[in-house]
């Protein structure tokens, strides 16, 4: 049987690499080696390095974070028969944060010692939305400068590489060379025109933003918990736990704490949420 | 019981070592890791834990080969070694323990400290007993280390059962080959595998036996049959299948078969193709020795030092692994040494003991 390889972001010791390891090899028994990238990008790259390097017949996939991407954006990811993913939430910490999870968490530190704990589901969706709320104003602030980089992206502001050959002789390059630094330089106008840049614009637009935010069910139906920063939002959970009566308790140790009790909690189809499926149900299935 | 922390001193080449079994909010982490380069000491780490609980249990607990004698255990140029581990019992550890001592008729007041310190220095000074000696605090704490010898003797007695083992702990351990094992099969259910045994004298009056298919099979036709009323006791060739169900998927134990000469056989899947016991991997050999040996001698509550935990598994099978092996027995602490990169990267950072890389050992260290 061919090895099968998911490239993940993080590091060796990663999250991504022990709630991959939780939930696709042990819960769903598939047998695919994680392989962290590191870091954050260039996922694509180590996957095709893994592959190249691999007895023949390996195949290997990626999975990176939505960060502030659209919806409409991973969905196009997922549907094309492509070996790169990327999850429906924000990031790995995300799936971590599932109410019922943190809940069986806290039960869990409670037996250690008594503190001021959440003790049922909406005592800690009220902790969660008092970490969320200084955050949201910055989540807005990230969803409006993704757009305005999607606008960026459009115009192709980067000097090209010439395609199609091994190496190019002088008169290639500087054909090649004049025709983009032309491209660009149309570019610059047409971006000093653009009116989406413009003071007035991006204000509209990060309030538009704000207000649909505010409108839809973003923070009362949770759906902040999917889609606004987890690490930030482990973190502010960490600081309250830290407040609360566990001073000396660490960042890892709480994930530690929050990977047992998603160990307790998950079964297949835990992570769907409205139309949208498992996301790693729907990865063990597409990993062949 | 379960080790929180631990100072090892001039025991073989390790000069002084602390050692802290616990996380954040002070409590014993299920798995902690040592890892470091070929000759650090991991081993000895194992074998210094062991010696210094073991003894107290009265109870089998070293490698095989572990010798107790001044040479193998006392660093060059002093004159003692010395180990000194706190050791926690859980409240029902102790209740467990006291109920046994009732049922012992034993005189013995165990106080309620669910922490003691015990330190054994080798050899001993008194030069009374050629273990060591053993020091607790509290002095008296020291039955707690005695309740799974207790039910082991109590159980011919029918005054307790099988099930006590899930309430009081020992400490075991698991050496590279994964030996240590032994069962004595029922004499009616030798009678029904003996044909399928090798290397076995079919009429060993005491049918006791190191070989795992021998005891896998012994496992397999028991659990045919039902307990009687009252008896309790898992169905332990269950459980083992369950285990190896789910570390080595899509591998699978089908059960017990009887070939075309009438001899049972273990017959296995990948998936694909079936297969019988004699077409086992080494991986999937270590792994059903290590996992006859968790669920056969009942471990539970305990300290299980296991040496290099990956050996001959494939690193998806190390992941299962060690997510299975907390989860074996009950409430057990699992210490384990390593050289694999997956498995150190699978616990938190700080539940690994690390002994060093290559180049801090050796001349290099010296230098």
């Amino acid at each position: 049987m061919a090895d099968i390889y998911l490239v993940c972001e993080g590091s060796d010791d990663g999250l991504d690499f022990k709630v991959l390891n939780l939930i696709l090899v042990n819960k769903l028994n598939k047998a695919v080696l994680i392989s962290p990238a590191g870091g954050d990008s260039g996922l694509n790259s180590v996957a095709s390095w893994i592959e190249a390097k691999s007895a023949p017949g390996a195949v290997s996939y990626s999975i990176e974070d939505r960060n502030y991407r659209s919806l409409g954006e991973v969905e196009a990811k997922w549907k094309a028969e492509s070996k790169r993913f990327i999850w429906r939430r924000h990031e790995i910490e995300n799936y971590l944060l599932e109410p019922a999870v943190i809940l069986q968490a806290m039960v869990s530190l409670s037996q250690v010692q008594s503190g001021n704990l959440p003790q049922t589901l909406a005592d800690v969706e009220s902790v969660m939305r008092s970490a969320a709320d200084p955050l949201f104003e910055d989540h807005v602030g990230q969803l409006t400068r993704s757009q305005l980089v999607e606008e960026l992206n459009v115009m192709r502001l980067q000097l090209g590489q010439p395609q199609g050959r091994q190496y190019f002789q002088r008169q290639e390059w500087l054909d090649f060379l004049h025709g983009e630094c032309g491209r660009l330089k149309n570019s610059g106008a047409d971006l000093s025109n653009l009116q989406q840049f413009d003071e007035m614009a991006i204000t509209t637009l990060y309030d538009r933003l704000l207000n649909e935010l505010k409108a839809s069910d973003f923070l009362s139906g949770k759906r902040y918990l999917r889609e606004m920063g987890g690490h930030e939002l482990m973190t502010a959970l960490h600081n309250f736990l830290r407040a609360s009566g566990f001073p000396r308790l660490s960042q890892s140790d709480l994930e530690i704490e929050l990977l047992k009790a998603l160990e307790q909690q998950y079964m297949p189809g835990y992570f769907a949420f409205d139309n949208q499926p498992d996301d790693f149900v729907e990865l063990a299935q597409r990993l062949i | 019981m379960k080790i929180a922390r631990a100072k090892i001193e001039n025991f073989r080449q390790i000069e002084t070592l602390d050692l802290d079994f616990t996380d954040s909010l002070g409590r014993v982490r299920d798995v902690s890791l040592i890892v470091g380069p070929n000759t650090s000491g991991k081993t000895t780490i194992l074998d210094a834990l062991a010696v210094s609980i073991g003894l107290g249990t009265e109870l089998s607990f070293g490698r095989p080969d572990f010798v107790i004698s001044p040479r193998t255990i006392v660093r060059r140029g002093v004159l003692e070694s010395r180990v000194t581990c706190w050791v926690r019992f859980s409240r029902e550890e102790i209740e467990a323990t006291r109920e046994i001592i009732q049922h012992a008729e034993d005189n013995l007041t165990i106080p309620d400290n669910e922490e003691v310190q015990m330190t054994w220095v080798y050899p001993d000074p008194n030069k009374r007993s050629r273990f060591g000696f053993t020091y607790y605090d509290p002095s008296r704490s020291w039955p707690l280390f005695k309740g799974r010898v207790k039910v082991a003797r109590l159980l011919s007695s029918r005054r307790v059962d099988w099930s006590w083992f899930q309430r009081v702990g020992g400490v075991f351990t698991f050496d590279q080959q994964r030996t240590g094992m032994g069962r004595t099969i029922p004499r009616e259910i030798w009678n029904i595998i003996s044909g399928a045994v090798t290397n076995e004298e079919p009429d060993d009056p005491n049918r006791r036996t190191a070989d795992p298919r021998a005891i896998l099979l012994s496992l397999a036709v028991q659990s045919k049959f039902e307990p009687a009323p009252g008896v309790i006791q898992a169905d332990q060739f269950k459980l083992i299948k369950e285990r190896y169900d789910q570390v080595c998927a899509p591998h699978k134990l089908l059960g017990v078969v009887r070939d075309d000469l009438g001899e049972l056989d273990l017959h296995f899947t990948d998936g694909v193709h079936e297969y019988y016991y004699d077409g086992l991997s080494s991986g999937e050999k270590m792994l059903l020795l290590f996992l006859i040996r968790m669920v056969s001698e009942h471990v539970h509550q305990s300290v299980v030092l296991v040496d290099e935990v990956e050996l001959h598994q494939h690193p998806i099978w190390q992941s299962r692994l060690l997510h299975a092996l907390p989860r074996i027995g009950i409430n057990n602490q699992i210490i384990a040494t390593t050289h694999s990169p997956y498995l150190r990267d699978l616990v938190a950072r700080e539940a690994i003991i690390n002994l060093g890389e290559i180049a801090e050992t050796g001349e290099e260290a010296e230098r």
